[in-house]
C-alpha cells in the first residue's frame, strides 16, 4: 500500500517548505511541495503542514493574509474532514488567522498570535533552543505517542509567537494545550527564558477540538535529525549529540513520536 | 553626485560631445570608486593570488566559485560573495543593513546558485553617553540584518560584532553570502555565443522601479558628511525579502527549465548602477551591445525622469538575456505561475529591450535617444593615481610590566568582559541559525559554524569570518593576521581550507597614509593567502571581493584599517568535527603556537595600558606547519576540543572552552605558566589550544613530532568548577560563575 501523501503548502514567503519536506519523507510520507495559487485539486492529499516563513511579509499580522487565500478554504475542507493539518511556526500562525485551532467549531477565531514580550516590553526576534512538554497526549492525533514526561528540546525562530487565547479558549484550555514550554528539567515555564515569548500559560502548540489540527510556535522539523540538535542543549540529548561525533552515531531527533503519531494516522485514513 | 570636473571633460572628450543627462549618470555610477575600483585594482592585481586549481570561477563575475565536493557523480561548488554596505547602514542603519545581505545574496543567486547561509561582521563605535547614536546604529544594524535574513530564509552562519571608536562616525557592516551549484548548472554573468546568430531579449525581473537608491554607488564613494544626511537617505535602497524569497522560488523554477531545454541565458543582479550599469555589463562582457526602452520598465509611480529610471538601485530586480522564443515563456513563469502582479504592484517579469550586434549601449525614453554610448566608452578602464606614504610602525617587542597575583586575578576577571570579548549572545540571538535544516554545529559551538547543505552527503560547510583591531598598529599585520584567524577558525572543527573573500574596508583613499594602510594590508592578506594554502604549491585563492574605501567622515575621523576576511574549508565527514566546550576533566590541554610580548592592538593592552604597540606578527612559516598538524591531529580523531587562539590570548580560550556558547560550564580548568606571566596568558599571537584525552597524549605526541611541531602541555581539566592560574610568579584562581557574569551578564 502507497504511503500517505502529504501536502507542504508553499505560500508567498514560505521558507521552510524543504527542509519540512525532508523531514516529512525521512518518516515516511510521500510529500509533494505545493504552490499557494495552484489550479490542481488538493482534495487528492491525505495530510497538510503549513510550513514555516514570512507569508506575505507578516503584513496586517503574521498569517493573516494567507490564511484568506483560496487554498485555505481546501484545507478547512480538509480539515472538516478530519485530514491531519499540522502549522509549524508561520504556519501555525495561519491557523490561528484561520480559526482552524482552538475554535469550538472551525473557523471560530479564538487564538492570537502576538508579538514577542519579556515581561510585558516587546523583545522582537528570537532565536533560541528551548524545551516543551506535552500536555495532554491522548488530545490531539500528534502526541498520541508521547508521554507527559517526554521534555522536547525544540529551536524557536520567531517575532510574533505568544499565544493569546480569549475567554472560552481559556476554559477549554485543558483539551487544547498540547505542547508548553518548560526547563530543561520539564517545569512549567514561569519566567523568560524558558516561556521564550510570553505566552498565555507558556503555550508552544495548541490544537483543535477534534484534536487533528494541531499549530506549533517551534520547529520540530528542525529538530526531527539528531544532528540537527546543539551540543549546548541541556539533559540527555546532549550525550545523544555528542555520540553524532563520538560514534558516527545518525537517526532521528526528539520529535521521531510527532512524525510517526502523524504518519500512522494519516496512513490509517487511508 | 561626485563626478569631478576632470571626469566630466575625459567624458567629452571620449564621446566627442557633452553626454546626456542620463549618460552623466552612467558615468557617475560606473567611475565610481565603488564600481570601478579605481584606487584599488592595481593594488589587488599586484599583491592578490587568484588563481587555483580548484576555482571553478575567479574573480570577474557576481561571485566566486570554489568546487566543494564531488556526491553522487555531480561536482558540488560553493559560490561566495562578499560585500559592505557601511554608508547606508550609517545613514538607515536598518534599511542599509538588510540591503546589504539582500545585496549579497542576489550576487549568488544570478550564478544559479542557492543561497546557503550568510555571515556578518558589524563593527561599532563605542560611547559611555547611553544617549549616543552608536548604541541606536549598532541596535537597528541587527534588526536590519534580521529583517531581512530571516524573512529570506537564510541562516546567519555566523560573523562577528566589533567594537572601536574609530567606528563612532563610520559604522562598518560587511555581509558575505555562500551558495551550493552544480559546477555544470552556473549560469554566468554575460551574453551567451548564441545571441551572435539569434535575436535575445533583454528581460527585467522582480519588484517595480522606483526612485529609492538614485545615486547609491556614488553615494558610497565619497565620505559622509553629516550635513548632507538627509540628502542622502535618497540614496538609500529599501528592502523587501519576502518579494524576494517568491523570487528566488521563480527563478529555481526558471533555471530548471532553462537546464532540461538547454538554453543558453545571461543572468545578473541588478545592485549600483540599476538598470543601465547591469544591462550595458552583460552585454559588454559577451562582446555585444544592448538597446533599453525605458517606457518598457515596470515602474512603481508615474513621471519618473529617464536617468532615474535608468540608474535608480531599486531592490529586489535582476536581468536576463534569453533567447526571443524564450521570452514569452519566462514571462509566463515570474507573472502568471508565480502571479507577482497579484503580490506586489507592478511587479513581474517584462522585456525591456535586446541584445544587439554593433558595440553600442543605446537607451530611449519616450521615443527620444537619451543616451548612446559606444561600448568602449563604458568599459574604460578608470585609474586613479593614489600615493602611499609609509607611516612608522612598532617593532620593538620589548615590555617590563609587572603585576602581582592580585591585579593579575582583577585583570583575568575584567577580560571576558570588555565589550570584543563579552558574549555576543544579545546580538544573534536575532539571527535565524537554522533555516534550512542544515546546522549541525551553531554559532558559538565551535570556531566555525557548520552546515551539510547537500543531501545524503556527510561533506559540511565550514566557514569564518575574522577581523581584528591591529590596523591601527600595524596594517600589514592587521590583513597578514585576518587571514591567518579565519584559517585557524576553519581548522579548528576539522576543516581544510579552500578559499579567501576579503572586504577591505579603509579610509579616503587620496589621503596618502590611509592609502598607505590599504596598500599594506592587501599585501598582507596576499602573504598570508600565499602561504597557508592546503593544496601543494598553490596559495588559498582569493575568489571574491569587496573594496570599501572613504569610511571617514567630514570632521576626518577614519576607520582604523578593517579588512574583514571569510575563509571556507570543508570537513569530509561531520561525524570527524570538533567543536570547543570542554565536557570532562582530565584532559591535557596543549598549545600549538608561541607566544610573543607584542601587545598592539591586543585585549590586555585594553587593561594594562602601558604595554608596548607591537601588533601581533604573524609567522608564516611557522603557523603554516602547525595548522598542517592541527588538521592531520583532528583528522586522526585526536582531539577531544580545540579552540584557536587570539583575541585575550590563551586565557581569554580557556575561559571560551569552559563557557561554551551559553556558559554552561561543565569542567574548570589549571593552566601552569612558565616564564613572562603577561606574555604567556595573553599574547594574541596565533595558536590553537587542542584539548587530549590522556589515552590518546602518547599518538598524539608522535603525530606532532612527524610534523616537526613542538606542543606545550599548559594545563588540564578538572572537577573543580574554576580556572586556576600557578607559575611565573603569579598564583590564582577564579570561579567560572564570576567569569560568566562579566562574559553573559544578563539572560538574553
Amino acid at each position: 500500500m502507497a504511503n500517505p501523501r502529504l501536502a507542504v503548502i508553499q505560500f508567498p514567503g514560505s521558507n521552510c517548505e524543504y527542509e519540512t519536506r525532508r523531514a516529512a519523507g525521512y518518516f515516511g510520507f510521500d510529500a509533494e511541495i505545493i504552490r499557494w495559487n495552484t489550479t490542481e485539486n488538493v482534495d487528492r492529499f491525505d495530510a497538510y503542514i503549513l510550513p514555516g516563513g514570512f507569508s506575505y511579509q507578516d503584513r496586517v499580522r503574521a498569517g493573516a493574509i494567507a490564511a484568506k487565500l483560496p487554498i485555505m478554504e481546501l484545507v478547512t475542507r480538509g480539515a472538516a474532514m478530519g485530514k491531519p493539518v499540522l502549522g509549524i511556526c508561520n504556519g501555525c500562525q495561519i491557523l490561528s488567522e484561520s480559526g482552524l485551532i482552538a475554535g469550538v467549531s472551525l473557523g471560530d477565531i479564538e487564538v492570537g498570535m502576538a508579538a514577542n514580550t519579556r515581561d510585558g516590553h516587546p523583545i522582537g526576534f528570537i532565536c533560541d533552543w528551548r524545551y516543551v512538554t506535552v500536555s495532554n497526549p491522548s488530545a490531539s492525533l500528534f502526541t498520541r505517542y508521547f508521554d507527559g514526561g517526554d521534555i522536547l528540546p525544540v529551536p524557536i525562530n520567531h517575532g510574533e509567537g505568544r499565544f493569546v487565547l480569549n475567554q472560552s479558549a481559556q476554559d477549554r484550555l485543558s483539551e487544547l494545550a498540547t505542547f508548553r514550554y518548560c526547563d530543561d528539567q520539564g517545569n512549567s515555564a514561569t519566567t523568560f527564558p524558558d516561556n521564550p515569548n510570553g505566552a498565555y500559560q507558556a503555550l508552544a502548540g495548541v490544537c483543535s477540538v477534534q484534536g487533528n489540527v494541531l499549530g506549533i510556535m517551534p520547529h520540530p522539523e528542525r529538530s526531527a535529525f539528531l544532528k540537527q540538535i546543539p551540543l549546548s542543549i541541556r539533559g540527555p540529548w546532549q550525550a545523544k549529540k555528542q555520540s553524532v561525533f563520538s560514534d558516527q552515531v545518525d537517526g532521528a531527533g526528539p520529535w521521531e513520536k510527532l512524525f510517526v503519531s502523524f504518519y500512522d494516522y494519516s496512513k490509517g485514513r487511508m | 553626485m561626485t563626478l569631478s570636473q576632470a571626469d566630466l571633460s575625459s567624458i567629452s572628450t571620449l564621446l566627442n560631445r557633452e553626454p546626456t543627462p542620463v549618460e552623466t549618470h552612467i558615468f557617475d555610477a560606473m567611475w565610481s570608486e565603488h564600481c570601478s575600483y579605481k584606487s584599488s585594482k592595481a593594488v589587488l592585481k599586484a599583491h592578490l593570488p587568484i588563481q587555483g586549481s580548484e576555482v571553478a570561477l575567479g574573480i570577474g563575475e557576481d561571485s566566486g566559485i570554489i568546487r566543494f565536493v564531488v556526491h553522487n557523480g555531480r561536482q558540488y561548488c560553493l559560490a561566495v560573495s562578499h560585500e559592505s554596505h557601511n554608508h547606508p547602514s550609517q545613514i538607515l542603519p536598518i534599511e542599509g543593513a538588510a540591503t546589504g545581505v539582500g545585496g549579497v545574496v542576489r550576487d549568488v543567486y544570478c550564478m544559479g546558485a542557492d543561497v546557503i547561509g550568510v555571515l556578518n561582521s558589524l563593527h561599532f563605535g563605542l560611547s559611555d553617553d547611553p544617549q549616543s547614536v552608536v548604541h541606536t546604529i549598532a541596535k537597528n544594524v541587527v534588526i536590519g540584518v534580521s529583517d531581512y535574513a530571516n524573512p529570506l530564509g537564510v541562516p546567519v552562519l555566523g560573523g562577528e560584532t566589533v567594537y572601536h571608536p574609530s567606528y563612532n562616525d563610520n559604522c562598518l557592516v560587511n555581509v558575505a553570502a555562500v551558495g551550493l551549484i552544480d559546477e555544470a548548472d552556473i549560469i554566468h554573468s554575460y551574453v551567451p555565443e548564441e545571441a551572435k546568430t539569434e535575436p535575445y531579449d533583454v528581460i527585467l525581473f522582480g519588484k517595480s522601479t522606483d526612485a529609492t537608491g538614485f545615486g547609491g554607488a556614488s553615494f558610497s564613494s565619497s565620505t559622509l558628511d553629516k550635513e548632507n544626511d538627509i540628502k542622502n537617505v535618497g540614496a538609500v535602497q529599501v528592502h523587501d525579502p519576502f518579494l524576494k524569497r517568491v523570487l528566488v522560488e521563480a527563478i529555481k523554477h526558471l533555471l530548471q527549465v532553462v537546464k532540461t531545454k538547454k538554453i543558453a541565458i545571461g543572468f545578473k543582479d541588478l545592485g549600483a548602477g540599476g538598470i543601465c550599469c547591469a544591462t550595458s555589463e552583460i552585454a559588454v562582457a559577451g562582446g555585444m551591445g544592448v538597446e533599453i526602452d525605458l517606457d518598457r520598465v515596470n515602474v512603481a509611480i508615474p513621471d519618473l525622469n529617464p536617468e532615474v529610471i535608468a540608474c535608480s538601485e531599486t531592490q529586489e530586480r535582476f536581468c536576463l538575456v534569453v533567447p526571443r522564443t524564450f521570452s514569452q515563456e519566462v514571462l509566463d513563469i515570474f507573472n502568471r505561475q508565480f502571479s507577482f502582479p497579484e503580490i506586489y504592484p507592478a511587479s513581474g517579469a517584462v522585456v525591456i529591450g535586446q541584445v544587439i550586434p554593433d558595440g553600442r549601449f543605446i537607451v530611449r525614453h519616450k521615443g527620444q535617444l537619451v543616451a548612446d554610448l559606444p561600448v568602449a566608452a563604458i568599459t574604460t578602464e578608470v585609474k586613479a593615481e593614489r600615493h602611499a606614504e609609509s607611516r612608522p610602525i612598532a617593532r620593538d617587542a620589548q615590555h617590563s610590566v609587572s603585576l602581582n597575583s592580585d591585579e593579575h586575578r582583577a585583570i583575568a576577571i575584567q577580560l571576558m568582559g570588555l565589550p570584543n570579548m563579552r558574549s555576543k549572545r544579545y546580538v544573534y540571538r536575532f539571527f535565524d541559525n537554522a533555516v534550512r535544516g542544515d546546522t549541525i554545529v551553531y554559532p558559538g559551538e565551535a570556531d566555525s559554524v557548520l552546515v551539510t547543505p547537500i543531501e545524503g552527503c556527510n561533506a559540511a560547510v565550514a566557514v569564518s569570518m575574522d577581523s581584528n583591531l591591529y590596523g591601527k598598529c600595524d596594517p600589514y599585520v592587521s590583513g597578514a593576521y585576518a587571514v591567518a584567524e579565519a584559517v585557524r577558525n576553519v581548522i579548528a572543527v576539522g576543516a581544510r581550507p579552500l578559499c579567501v573573500t576579503d572586504c577591505l574596508n579603509y579610509g579616503n583613499p587620496e589621503n596618502p597614509s590611509a592609502f598607505f594602510d590599504f596598500v599594506e594590508g592587501v599585501k598582507g592578506i596576499g602573504d598570508a593567502s600565499r602561504a597557508f594554502g592546503f593544496i601543494d604549491g598553490e596559495a588559498l585563492p582569493v575568489i571574491s571581493g569587496n573594496v570599501s574605501l572613504y569610511n571617514e567622515s567630514k570632521a576626518g575621523s577614519a576607520v582604523i584599517p578593517s579588512p574583514v576576511i571569510v575563509v571556507i574549508g570543508r570537513v569530509d565527514d561531520y561525524h570527524r568535527a570538533v567543536t570547543l566546550q570542554l565536557s570532562e576533566p582530565g584532559l591535557r590541554l596543549i598549545r600549538i603556537g608561541r607566544a610573543y610580548s607584542e601587545f598592539g592592538g591586543t585585549q590586555i593592552q585594553e587593561l594594562v595600558g602601558a604595554l608596548n604597540g607591537v601588533a601581533p606578527q604573524v609567522r608564516f612559516e611557522y603557523e603554516s606547519r602547525a595548522n598542517r598538524a592541527v588538521l592531520a591531529a583532528i583528522d586522526a580523531g585526536l582531539v577531544a576540543a580545540a579552540h584557536d587562539i587570539s583575541g585575550g590570548g590563551v586565557l581569554g580560550a580557556i575561559f571560551e572552552m569552559c563557557l561554551g556558547q551559553l556558559g554552561d560550564f561543565r569542567v574548570g580548568a589549571e593552566l601552569s605558566v612558565s616564564g613572562d606571566p603577561l606574555t604567556t596568558l595573553y599574547s594574541e599571537n596565533g595558536g590553537y589550544l587542542l584539548a587530549v584525552r590522556q589515552q590518546n597524549g602518547a599518538a598524539f605526541e608522535a603525530l606532532m613530532m612527524a610534523h616537526g611541531q613542538s606542543i606545550d602541555d599548559i594545563g588540564r581539566s578538572v572537577v573543580s568548577l574554576s580556572v586556576t592560574v600557578a607559575g611565573g610568579g603569579v598564583q590564582y584562581s577564579v570561579p567560572l560563575t564570576e567569569i560568566k557574569s562579566q562574559w553573559r551578564p544578563e539572560i538574553q
